[in-house]
């Protein structure tokens, strides 16, 4: 908690990132590999490129602080190390809540193809809250769109012949009402 | 680990690293090959996303997305109107949503009450007249389309008569009173049905007693029991008590 521990990760296309040992284990896989001591000349990520990472960075970097926030809040006394005037710590541990929604609600707002990166970063990394965010996204993407919106939102080929598509309507006739 | 020095630059060094993280990966939820693209291109440098992107748009995306988790993290998430429209988007999506049935919990789909089966029944031990109907709430308006209309066109002798015995959890236990009596169990909602078995013994007059039962053991069947006939099939025999329905929709 005192002294903030530093790791590098390294992108698939040899960019270093230096992150805290506390954004970084937001990550179950970098969690393992850090506790596994293998951490000397950065941990490689050769699964994600520097621009997923950088985002997937910002997203626990912004978490892991709201999380650290909020346990100095509630621990009462702020720890001392940095945290500029305790009047706002105590005033943060509410703003946070709210805050990190619209973070996590703005974060997501990008395109499908970043959104899939993300998701499989998140995936792959096993960032269980940012693989949520990202799948909720996609989801919400998806409710109330008629099956050609769908095609559209996401770029999916229409492989039915005309005679099955009407079949498989026709067997979910009742969404369509 | 901490013996090698890993350069990354260097294509040899960076083996060994990439076989622990496949490991991990296999030690965590998913298997299956959830980084079919990029992984294996291993030693060299690539950059998945932009190229991935000049393919084919927004298309390559979210074929892209592994099966296991398109379905159990995102289609999981919808409830059974929207499950039931991605069926009709691509194959893929459609295998998804049956082959795990992804909306057998929905059976009824979330909405307003839209109405019930209602019997017409005759004098007993004659076929059952107009046979079975479903009549919508008095304030709507429209006609109610005929829930069971699918199923007449595979009854024995189109267009002959069944009437609505049970029904559990969504679905319904129907009878065909012809002599060569056939009992079907059918979900209206999906349209999908099957035919019972018939039993070693004649199905007890009148079918009284029959009943649908879901049973928790197996979490997506429900079972046809009799308080007469031994055995259904696979069916257990019951008691003649009905089954425990779910208080919704009884």
């Amino acid at each position: 908690m005192a002294s903030p521990a530093m790791v590098t990760l390294i992108s698939s296309d040899d960019a270093r990132f230096e992150v805290t040992e506390a954004a970084a284990t937001m990550s179950q896989t970098i969690r393992h590999m850090i506790e596994d001591g293998c951490t000397d000349g950065g941990i490689p990520l050769p699964n994600v490129p520097a621009r997923t990472l950088a985002k997937v960075l910002e997203y626990c970097n912004k978490h892991a602080a709201a999380t650290a926030a909020e346990s100095s809040a509630a621990g009462g006394a702020a720890a001392g190390s940095d945290s500029g005037s305790s009047s706002s710590a105590d005033s943060a541990g509410k703003d946070d809540g709210v805050d990190l929604a619209s973070f996590d609600k703005a974060f997501v707002e990008v395109d499908t193809d970043t959104l899939y990166d993300l998701l499989l970063a998140a995936n792959y990394l096993d960032v269980k809250t940012l693989l949520d965010l990202c799948c909720q996204k996609v989801a919400d993407m998806i409710r109330g769109k008629t099956p050609e919106q769908i095609r559209q939102t996401f770029g999916i080929k229409n492989d039915f012949s005309p005679e099955e598509e009407e079949k498989i309507r026709k067997e979910n006739q009742w969404a369509f009402e | 680990m901490g013996s090698t020095s890993i350069e990354p630059e260097h294509p040899h060094a960076a083996g060994p690293t990439h076989a622990h993280l496949h490991v991990r990966e296999r030690n965590g939820r998913r298997t299956g090959a959830p980084w079919s693209r990029g992984y294996m291109s291993g030693d060299e440098t690539h950059r998945p996303g932009p190229a991935d992107a000049a393919d084919g748009g927004a298309g390559a995306g979210i074929d892209a997305l592994p099966g296991d988790i398109l379905a159990d993290e995102v289609l999981r998430r919808l409830r059974a109107h929207s499950l039931a429209r991605c069926r009709c988007v691509c194959a893929l999506w459609r295998a998804l949503v049956d082959g795990r049935g992804l909306l057998l919990p929905h059976a009824l789909p979330p909405r307003a009450f839209p109405g019930f089966f209602a019997n017409a029944r005759v004098k007993p031990r004659r076929r059952p007249g107009p046979g079975f109907g479903f009549l919508p709430p008095p304030a709507s308006r429209p006609p109610a389309p005929d829930r069971l209309a699918f199923l007449r066109a595979h009854l024995p002798r189109g267009g002959a008569e069944a009437a609505v015995r049970h029904q559990c959890n969504g679905l319904v236990l129907c009878f065909q009173d012809t002599p060569r009596a056939a009992g079907f169990v059918c979900n209206p909602t999906t349209e999908r049905w099957a035919r019972l078995p018939p039993p070693p013994t004649w199905w007890p007059r009148g079918h009284e007693g029959l009943f649908l039962a879901f049973d928790r053991r197996c979490r997506w069947t429900t079972r046809c029991s009799s308080s007469r006939c031994r055995r259904l099939g696979r069916a257990t025999a019951t008691p003649a008590s009905p089954p425990r329905l779910p208080g919704k929709g009884a």
